[in-house]
Parts: C-alpha cells; structure tokens; sequence
C-alpha cells in the first residue's frame, strides 16, 4: 500500500555526487576504497533540476496528463520535452501527431502566503474533466514544498473526485543536487500510486525500460535482438499505456537501456514483485552490448541462444567496424552525458578505434563503477570529470586536451562548437546507437562528423566564449571543494 | 467561470523573462539566485522552443547560478550568493552583472539587494533585481530588468541627442522574431536618420544602457508592455515616449509608424515623405510581386491569430490592411492586464475592413482552441502548438508566436517592410508546400 513517503534522494540513496575532477584511475581507485571526497562547486552554472526529469519521465505515457504545483515557470520546458514526445511518434508513424498534456497549478505571491492546496485541487478536478485521462501525474516544485502544501493527503482525498487514477511524484526540485533523482521521483509514484499484484506471468516478457533521450530505431534493434531469442519488449515508461506499466509486474525480467535511469524502478519489481533485472549499463558498443544480453540471458534462461546471437552478430559486423577502425583511428575523442551513456560511449569510442581522452559524467553514483573501473584498465590517465553541466570546466579542460571530436548533448556542444572543436551530438532520437547495428551507425556518424568540421572553426572566430583569459591559465577544477569546507 | 488554469502557457515566469532581458545584452551576465533546475528550465521553456535559439555570448547552461538546495532553504542563501558573486567575478568575462532571483531565496527571505550592495560598493559592476517566478510573467521579468537598470545602471545625461532613440516592448525570446524585428526598425528608423538603442542587437552593450538617457525619444512597440519603463525615463530624464501598438508589419502600419516618429521629433519632412516613399515602392513591388499566388490559388482566408498582444495585432494589422484577409478571431494568450483589454480590442477593430473582429483574452490553451474551434476559420496563425488543432479542424497553420518548434527562426522577422514581404512568403507556405 502506498506509504505516501517521498522517495529518497540519490544522494543518500546511492552516495550520488556531482562533483569531481582527475583521472579516470584517481576516480576508480577513489570508488574502491570508498574515500572519494564528495565536492561541491564555489563557482557552478546552471543546471537541471529533478522535477525537469521526473516530468521528463512520464509526460509520453499515453492517455495522461502532467499538473505540477507550482509556478508556471516550472512547466516551462513542457513544450520543449513536447518536441521529443512529437518526434518519437513520428518516428513511429503515427498520424496524427499528439502533444502531450501539461499544466502548471499555477501559483502565486499570494499562494506563497496562504497555500496552494485550492488551486491544486480545481487543476486536477479540470484536468479529469477536459480529457478524461487514464492516469494524471501530479508533481511538487520548491515551491509547493518550501510552503508545505500537504500534497500527499491532498492526491488521497483528491482520488475520490475524479474518475483519473492520480500518480504522485514528489520531486521538490532543492531535495536534491543530482537531477537523476527525478527518475526515481517518477518511478516511486509509479510504484506506489499504479502497480498491484497479478497472478499471470509471462515467460517471454522483458521490462525495458527505456528513457526518451532513448530513441524508437534503438528498440528496433532491440526488438530484433529479442526477436532472435524469442522474447517481447515491454518498453516502458515513454509511450507506454497504463496497462504496459501496470504489465511490467508480469514480466520475466526487466532489464534497462539506461540504468540511472531504470534503476529504482527496477528494484522495485525485483523486491516488491519478485521480477529479477539486470544491472549492466547500457548496451552500447561492442562489449557492454555483449554484457547486457548476457546479463538478461542469464536470468531468463537464454544463454546458449544469446552466445549464438553474439558470435553471429560480431561475425555480421565485423568488417564494417574493421573498416571503420581505420578510418577513426588515433583520433583523440572527449565523451561527456549523462552517466551510463558516458561511460558505455567511451568504451564504445576505444572499441572504434579512437584514443579517449576524457569522460564527463553528469552525476555519479555506484551504478557505474564497475563501468569506470573497466575504463581505468584500458586508459586510466584520461581526465574524468563529474559535472551537472558546467561548461566552464569544460572550457579549460578542452583548451588543454584540444579534442579531434567532442560528444555530448544539444546543450553542451553549442559550447564547444565556439570553442572550435568538431562536435557530434549523441542523443539524436532519430537515430539508432544502441546494440551491434547502433555501433556501426555511429561509427559512420563521427566519420561525417569529422569530415568538414569548417562551421565550428569559423564560427569560433567571432564567438567568444563568456570565460576570462585568466581562467584558461588556471586549474579546471579550482572551484571544487569538499563539501561542507568551502564556507 | 474564470480560470486560473495554466495549460501550456505560452510564456513564462518573472525569471524566464528576466533571463533573456540580461544575457541578450552583449557581455551582460545574469548571476541566478534561484532553484538548481531554474536556469535550465527557462532556456529550454524560452529560447529552445523559440525557433531552436542557441544562446548569444551567454545563456543556457553557461549562465552562473547559486542552484539553491536544502542547505540554503534551510539555512538561508546569502553565503552561497556571496560565494557565487564572488567566483562569477573571477570567471565570467562580463561588462556588467545582474542577480535575479528565483521563487527560493524570495520565499526563505534572503537580502539579495545588501550582498548586490556590499560587492557594488567595492567597485564592481553589479545590479539585481527581484524576480521570483510566482511575481508574473516573462514581460514582468522583463520590465523588472528595466527597472533595475534605471535604478542602477542608466547614468544622468550630460548631454541630450536629439537623433538617438530607444526601443522598448520587445521581449527577446518570448518574442521569436525578437532579433529580426529590432533590426528592421532600427534601419527604418536610420532611414529618418535616426540612430537607435535596441540594446539587443548589434553587440551595443551595456554602454547603450548607461547612455539611453540621453535619448530624444522612447518608443514601446507593444500595446500594453513597458508602461513603467517608459513613465521612469521621463520622470527621471524628462524623455518623452511614443506608444505604437505592436510591430509596424507592411506599407500601410509602416508608414504610420515612421510619420508619428518623425512627427514627434519634428525631423525634415521633405526627407521623411522621401524615405517612405522610397519604402512603399519596394514594398508594392513585392505584394505585386505576390499576385500569381494571391489570385492564383485566390487566397483569402478567414484567418484565427493566436499569441501576445503584440503578434496578433501586428499580424492582423497587415494581413488585413495590406493583404486582403479576413479576421475571424483574435485570441491574446499574454495575460495582457485587464485594463489594457479595451485598448488592445479597438486597435484590433480600427481595420481597414468592416466586420467586427472577435477578440478573446485567455491564457488557457482549452480556452483559446474552443474559441478557435467555433470561429469557422480557414487559417490558423499561432503558436506550433497550435499545428494540432489545424489538423483537427482540416485548416492552414502558420507559426509566428511564441512558442515555436516547427521552425528555425533566427533573424527572421515580419517587422517592416522587409519582414512584410517574408510574412507572405511564410504565409503561401503550407498551401503550397504539398507541390
């Protein structure tokens, strides 16, 4: 039964960070003896918060609709995250195309004062009634939290005057420093607000769940390779029904293309319902792609037929990455995103032939130990950084290591491009990067990428970046401190 | 009844408007005081999903920010705003800094204005202001900026020029067309012989800030924005002010627009009659130029505008005036104040074409569909969010009002006769891009 609790932090959850700068071996070291300083920034830039990803987790679900309590301007990026909802159903061939549903409770100065409870209440009650959906996923905001809204009792009592099953997700966007917490905030108002027991089982039956940076040709290729060993996706939760989450109790195993981001959620099926799920990052490159079908294999039962796949999949590809090899070799790369696609990225961009030369990762926490352990064996003197963003480390580090390719977001290569450094943006939801055919794109990819790299060069003439001479000349990471000592 | 429902608004907080009014002034860094995610939030809530706009020198994730957590909502933000001003000094290459807030540190009660005063008086270039989001809109973040700079950053004139103008109403960002439209008219302007401070454009900086006393005149293009700017300015520096509502878009709003300019600072009418004329040829040969697709696909539609105040009435205006459409609905999504809605209603009725248009004021997306679902129109102007509706009722859609996601926009603009002409084009577009 729901407990109403709000889900806990990252940081206390995981021993998740958000700073830190030195090599890929200090790093690996530093997590195997566990005393890893945990840094704060004295000097840090923008950043994204957990209630942008929570809402970022569940806005696809068809048939809902978002409300956060707050201010209208913590709806704001809606009608961006609307952009990828619109491209994943084109991808997926769907006419028409629907927006997604969001809405803001909508306070002000004077709710700030006397409370929101009203109009959170008149939101969802008009919610139900404009569009009847299935499900509506309610959000909290700093400020719903700071003044204290009871928002939990609220949704109970609220649930017996609409016909809407209301999800709570409680992501007050100051709980936490690791945006990454918001996957959990979504997952545990899943958990807690949609899911029951069922007695049916289905032997064939995966969870995967799949972040919406994770595009439609991606589950194609995953779909294939399950197809191959007689298995179903139940990808969840973008474009999921209520139904396909409220099925992932039935499933076999469940499994994640991104474990930050299917972590919690995966645990949860495992303690709460008995569905066992694996714990390889991504399946991204050769060998994690390896790993994580074998992971899966594993617990479903499908090891000599995923040891079959694998042989034939290498052998299918193995010319055209040999081709590729010789193409990108040598070639000095900087990889920086979100944990899991990072750190699968650098050891995909070594498996293409490229030298690593650094790896930012936008949070840490143990998810991807193993992962960066790996790296240090093969390349432990690259730099590795963990940054929630934080272009201006980025700056002075890319002056330094001067990159022949940089992969990043859309946010983060904007920067770089003025730096003038070739750049190739890895979360294109119209393209396909996981898997074996998803490392043979790619590798195409960073060769266009590298091909007329003239936009970036001549661009950077006339852009200067906001930094001060001085600061290229001085330690990229002067500005983190161990926490708690830098007041 | 009347709603407080915010679906899909089509601005954003006090921040979000604050945000762009700072950083697109060139060299001028905002320093947040705000929630770890506003910063974030706002870029991808405001110039992302303004025609896809990269942020200028800085913006986006390179803006510095206290990215408050439990430990400031606790124990209150003013040291780690201190040790953010402080670090920001050291790393940002900036001209001139501004703190905003966000809804935290007004809510916990934070004194942004001493820590602001305390770094100001050792010599550094710093201004804030308060814009908690809860406060308004984007067009309060804006005129808060503004007010700010009057207080803190616009010098006492040691001189008045009496050829130099500002220009005000223009929200950058929340208008799309921000970029493109303040450099329409500003050549227009240049044409009367005029030099004029955008402040966003041009990399003109902070010094035109300092110097915008000096003006011989303010004009606010916008039918209710900017009141408060333009009242400090003449208070303050006896500046008179020229209200023309919305972005003059075609010959006939163009011509309108430089003769009240040009009447106000009594310019050389013999060069003024010279210039517009100059101006309404060019712009006839290109409507002229537009016939084939006019009376060839006999293009006249009943056309529904949606967006601020300030689109919709300049989009009306013209298309309506110079180009032979029908209105059927305006719907004003800006929240523009009540005592505005009168003003904006005769502007939008004061047409060269005889018919009562309907003008609905809702901020509410259900709202402003329902208004559009029952108007009988053949062609939607709006938002991209408005594409859905378009398909729904087998109709024509055009983006041209925040937000936009079907397009890249970035000096595209309709302001003037330049920007009349690219209206047209756009205008053809989806009618014909099936051939």
């Amino acid at each position: 039964m729901p407990t109403f609790k709000p889900v806990p932090t990252r940081e206390s959850r995981l021993d998740s960070f958000i700073g830190y700068g030195g090599t890929c071996k200090a790093m690996a070291d530093g997590i195997q003896c566990k005393c890893l300083k945990k840094m704060n920034r004295s000097f840090s830039q923008a950043s994204v918060c957990q209630e942008w990803y929570s809402l970022f987790t569940l806005l696809t679900v068809r048939n809902s609709a978002a409300v956060v309590h707050a201010p209208l301007g913590c709806v704001s990026a809606g009608t961006c995250m609307n952009i990828f909802n619109r491209l994943g159903q084109s991808v997926r061939g769907e006419n028409p195309i629907k927006s997604a549903r969001w809405f803001a409770s909508n306070l002000n100065e004077s709710d700030t004062i006397h409370g929101g409870e009203f109009k959170l209440r008149q939101t969802v009650k008009e919610v139900d009634r404009r569009y009847q959906p299935e499900a509506i996923f309610i959000f909290t905001s700093c400020v719903s939290g700071i003044i204290g809204d009871p928002v939990a009792d609220i949704v109970r009592e609220l649930q017996e005057e609409v016909r809407a099953r209301l999800v709570l997700s409680q992501c007050e966007g100051f709980r936490s420093a690791v945006w990454a917490t918001g996957f959990d905030s979504a997952f545990h108002g899943i958990i807690q607000y949609l899911l029951e027991k069922r007695e049916e089982k289905f032997s064939d039956l995966v969870n995967v769940i799949t972040p919406l940076t994770v595009g439609r040709l991606d589950e194609i290729e995953i779909e294939r390779l399950f197809t191959e060993l007689k298995l179903r996706a139940n990808f969840i939760p973008c474009y999921s029904s209520i139904e396909g989450l409220r099925q992932t109790v039935q499933a076999a195993a469940t499994t994640s293309t991104c474990l930050t981001y299917g972590d919690y959620f995966a645990r949860g099926l495992t303690d709460l319902y008995g569905v066992p799920h694996t714990r390889e990052v991504m399946p991204l490159g050769l060998e994690n792609t390896d790993r994580w079908l074998r992971k899966l294999a594993e617990i479903v039962g499908k090891e000599k037929e995923t040891e079959k796949l694998i042989a034939r999949e290498h052998r299918r590809v193995g010319g055209q990455l040999k081709a590729l090899r010789k193409l990108l070799k040598g070639k000095r790369v900087y990889v920086s995103a979100g944990q899991a696609r990072a750190v699968t990225m650098s050891a995909m961009a070594e498996e293409l032939g490229f030298e690593l030369i650094g790896t930012t990762v936008y949070h840490y926490d143990d998810v991807i130990a193993e992962s960066i352990r790996r790296l240090a064996e093969r390349s432990g003197l690259t730099t590795f950084n963990v940054a929630n963003l934080q272009p201006y480390e980025q700056a002075n580090l890319l002056a330094r290591l001067k990159p022949d390719l940089y992969l990043s977001d859309e946010i983060t290569t904007i920067w770089v491009a003025k730096q003038g450094f070739p750049t190739m943006m890895i979360y294109d939801y119209g393209m396909n990067y996981l898997g074996y055919n998803g490392l043979v794109k790619i590798g195409e990819k960073m060769v266009t990428a590298m091909t007329n790299t003239g936009v970036n060069r001549k661009i950077a003439r006339y852009s200067p970046l906001p930094y001060r001479a001085s600061w290229y000349e001085q330690d990229p990471f002067k500005y983190l401190a161990p926490q708690g000592g830098n007041e | 009844m009347t709603t407080t429902i915010a679906e899909k608004p089509r601005y954003t907080c006090t921040l979000g408007g604050a945000i762009p009014s700072v950083a697109s002034i060139y060299r001028v860094i905002p320093i947040l005081h705000a929630g770890p995610g506003c910063g974030m939030q706002l870029y991808n809530g405001l110039n992302y999903v303004a025609g896809f706009q990269a942020p200028g020198y800085v913006g986006s994730s390179a803006v510095p920010g206290t990215n408050t957590t439990e430990r400031e909502v606790v124990f209150g933000g003013e040291p780690r705003l201190r040790e953010i001003v402080q670090s920001s000094l050291e790393v940002m290459d900036g001209d001139y800094y501004v703190i905003l807030t966000g809804c935290t540190p007004d809510i916990i009660g934070d004194d942004v204005g001493s820590v602001a005063n305390d770094f100001r008086k050792e010599g550094h270039p710093i201004a804030y202001t308060l814009t908690p989001g809860f406060k308004g809109s984007t067009y309060q973040g804006y005129e808060l900026v503004w007010k700010a700079f009057l207080d803190q950053v616009v010098e006492k004139p040691t001189e008045r020029n009496d050829r130099s103008v500002n220009l005000f109403g223009i929200v950058p960002a929340q208008d799309v067309f921000w970029q493109g439209s303040l450099e329409e008219i500003a050549r227009l302007l240049n044409g009367l012989g005029l030099t004029v401070n955008t402040f966003y454009t041009d990399r003109q900086g902070i010094e035109a800030v300092r110097h915008s006393s000096e003006a011989a005149l303010n004009i606010v293009l916008s039918p209710w924005v900017g009141s408060e700017i333009v009242e400090t300015y003449e208070n303050l520096f006896e500046i008179p002010w020229l209200r023309f509502d919305g972005v003059p878009i075609g010959p006939t709003a163009t011509e309108s627009f430089l003769r009240s300019v040009a009447g106000t600072l009594e310019l050389d009418p013999t060069r003024v009659d010279e210039f517009i004329e100059k101006e309404n040829r060019w712009a006839f040969d290109q409507l002229s130029k537009s016939l084939l697709a006019l009376t060839g696909f006999d293009f006249h539609q009943r056309i529904a505008v949606l967006g601020d105040a300030n689109s919709v009435v300049s989009i009306v205006r013209f298309l309506v005036n110079d180009f032979g459409q029908i209105p059927i609905v305006a719907v004003i999504t800006d929240n523009a104040p009540e005592d505005a809605h009168k003003h904006i209603v005769r502007v939008l009725n004061d047409l060269e074409y005889g018919e009562k248009l309907k003008v609905v004021f809702t901020t509410d997306h259900w709202e402003a569909w329902n208004a559009v679902r029952e108007s009988g129109t053949t062609y939607i102007l709006g938002s991209s969010l408005d594409k859905e509706l378009a398909q729904e009722l087998g109709v024509l859609h055009l983006s041209v009002s925040f937000p936009i996601t079907d397009r890249v926009i970035l000096s595209h603009s309709y302001a003037g006769n330049r920007g009349a002409i690219s209206l047209v084009e756009d205008f053809f577009a989806p009618a014909v891009s099936c051939l």
